[in-house]
């Protein structure tokens, strides 16, 4: 009963605060704190969006905009689920295996991706592709490095349990330790979403004529800053829609996560 | 010496940990000689730490000795098998299967046919009294319960030897109570052989054949208790009652103290 009306309290909070932030930019527009050519007004917010949304924009509507934009990523991130989850998981295993892929994926996850994408654009050439391998290179090291690191906390008494009652080392990976790694493996997917996503305007920064992360870029060289609001507001809510569901699944997938 | 009818066999096993180069190694057991006969129920008591749990990672085949040999049936353990099941202090149960597919494990990886794996989990979910909670996700079931279904995943497969590490020791007092009974009518039903460690000492006085105490690492035998040749009409209730009981649990408590 009161933890009900603990959460009620706190979601009662968070719309308060978003409505704050609102009211403050409404009033800072229209009271002339700020210039309204570098601060565009709400009001101008929404009237772009629905010019946007009916008009679409430069020759795409905002749904194939967006539709672009999350094709890319959701290529790229299946991409990295296939390549990441099974070798995280063999390197984690084996450790020798784990000695070629874990320095090549440390060295990999740190590098800002704008820092190699004009090679990939060169050796790639200017479609989709250069743009689909850099997301790829954005998720998959969250992916990888939440599954090895995942199968080597297998408790030795879960593989022992399981070698003991016959397992051959081939089903104990398939059958113990897959299983045992799926709630952090999907984890990592979440991560790993989230990462390419902030990648997404990067990748579209070059020679790309669609994309949400493209339409902002666009937006900026024109001095259209209602349309950059506009651009971020949608990634914001999409991108809080999509992990929303990824939760979902997560929660639907691995019921016992977290339970001994 | 006609030792050859032990199942069992500790030959002046001693296993070191860790010892590479020049450096010591931790010594976890030192000179271990013991027969274990078939259908023969041994107790191991000690203080924690002593390598009781490295004992039965020999027989279980998780690791081998330093010096001496450890054989079963005359030939030496090489690897984990189905012949000797291991229970653990958590019942290291696969929440991603159901309470069935759990027994079912071994059976199912060892390719035994279908009809008969549903007959053999069916038998032992009710002897074990899970009867009724075949769908049920381990996660939803209560401590004791979990060790019932540890210990059918094992016995389904009709082991030789079942080795139990502290198997007991993370329940409260009553289940406690309810799974020492279980186990005694199990026993009773069908020999097998069983290595239990414990450091209850009233746990091994109502269970065991034969009583080894250990002393800290290294751990070395330093008093054995047959109980075999003493007749029981209530065992659990005589335990606390008859004086020659009392004195055994003083003996016990002793040389454990006195070794520690």
């Amino acid at each position: 009963m009161s933890e009900k009306r603990e959460r009620f309290i706190r979601i009662c909070i968070t719309a308060a605060t978003i409505l704050c932030v609102f009211v403050l930019w409404f009033l800072a527009t229209s009271l002339g704190w700020v210039n309204t050519r570098l601060v565009p007004s709400p009001g101008a917010v929404w009237n772009a969006f629905i010019e946007i949304l009916t008009g679409g924009y430069k020759n795409n509507t905002l749904l194939a905009h967006l539709g672009a934009s999350l094709g890319r990523l959701l290529i790229a991130f299946c991409g990295a689920t296939l390549l990441g989850v099974p070798l995280g998981m063999l390197s984690g295993f084996h450790p020798r295996l784990g000695a070629v892929f874990e320095p090549l994926v440390e060295f990999f996850r740190p590098l800002p991706p704008l820092a190699y994408y004009v090679l990939l654009v060169l050796w790639l050439g200017l479609g989709n592709e250069s743009k689909i391998v850099l997301l790829l290179f954005a998720c998959l090291p969250p992916i990888f490095v939440a599954c090895a690191a995942a199968t080597k906390r297998v408790p030795a008494d879960y593989k022992n349990s399981a070698r003991a009652l016959g397992a051959s080392q081939r089903q104990l990976f398939l059958h113990i330790v897959f299983f045992y790694c799926l709630p952090d493996t999907l984890t990592g997917m979440r991560t790993a979403f989230g990462v390419g996503y902030t990648t997404l305007v990067s990748a579209e920064m070059v020679a790309a004529l669609s994309g949400i992360g493209w339409m902002v870029l666009d937006a900026q060289r024109n001095m259209r800053n209602d349309v950059i609001f506009v651009g971020i507001f949608i990634m914001g809510l999409t991108g809080i829609l999509i992990d929303f569901l990824l939760r979902r699944v997560e929660k639907r997938l691995v019921p016992w996560a977290g339970k001994a | 010496m006609e030792e050859t009818e032990a199942l069992l066999q500790f030959d002046r096993v001693s296993v070191v940990f860790g010892k590479a180069g020049g450096s010591e190694g931790l010594q976890a057991l030192t000179d271990i000689s013991i027969n274990v006969s078939d259908g023969e129920f041994v107790c191991l008591l000690g203080p924690s730490g002593c390598g009781k749990s490295t004992l039965l990672n020999l027989v279980a085949g998780f690791l081998f000795p330093t010096e001496g040999r450890v054989t079963l049936n005359g030939e030496d353990v090489k690897q984990p098998g189905p012949d000797r099941g291991m229970v653990f202090q958590e019942p290291t149960l696969y929440n991603w299967l159901n309470v069935f597919d759990n027994i079912a494990f071994g059976l199912r990886m060892r390719g035994v046919a279908k009809a008969e794996i549903k007959e053999r989990v069916s038998r032992f979910m009710e002897l074990t009294g899970l009867k009724g909670f075949e769908q049920y996700p381990p996660y939803e079931l209560s401590g004791g319960m979990k060790q019932r279904v540890a210990l059918s995943r094992v016995l389904v497969s009709d082991p030789k030897v079942l080795l139990m590490d502290e198997p007991f020791s993370a329940l409260d007092p009553a289940t406690r109570q309810e799974m020492q009974n279980l186990l005694e009518a199990l026993q009773n039903r069908r020999k097998c052989t069983i290595l239990l460690v414990t450091h209850d000492i009233n746990e091994a006085l109502y269970l065991a054949d034969r009583i080894l105490v250990f002393s800290a690492r290294p751990g070395h035998i330093i008093d054995e208790i047959d109980l075999r040749g003493i007749s029981f009409t209530d065992r659990r209730s005589e335990i606390i009652e008859r004086p020659d009981m009392t004195a055994l649990h003083k003996r016990i408590m002793d040389a454990v103290t006195q070794h520690a």
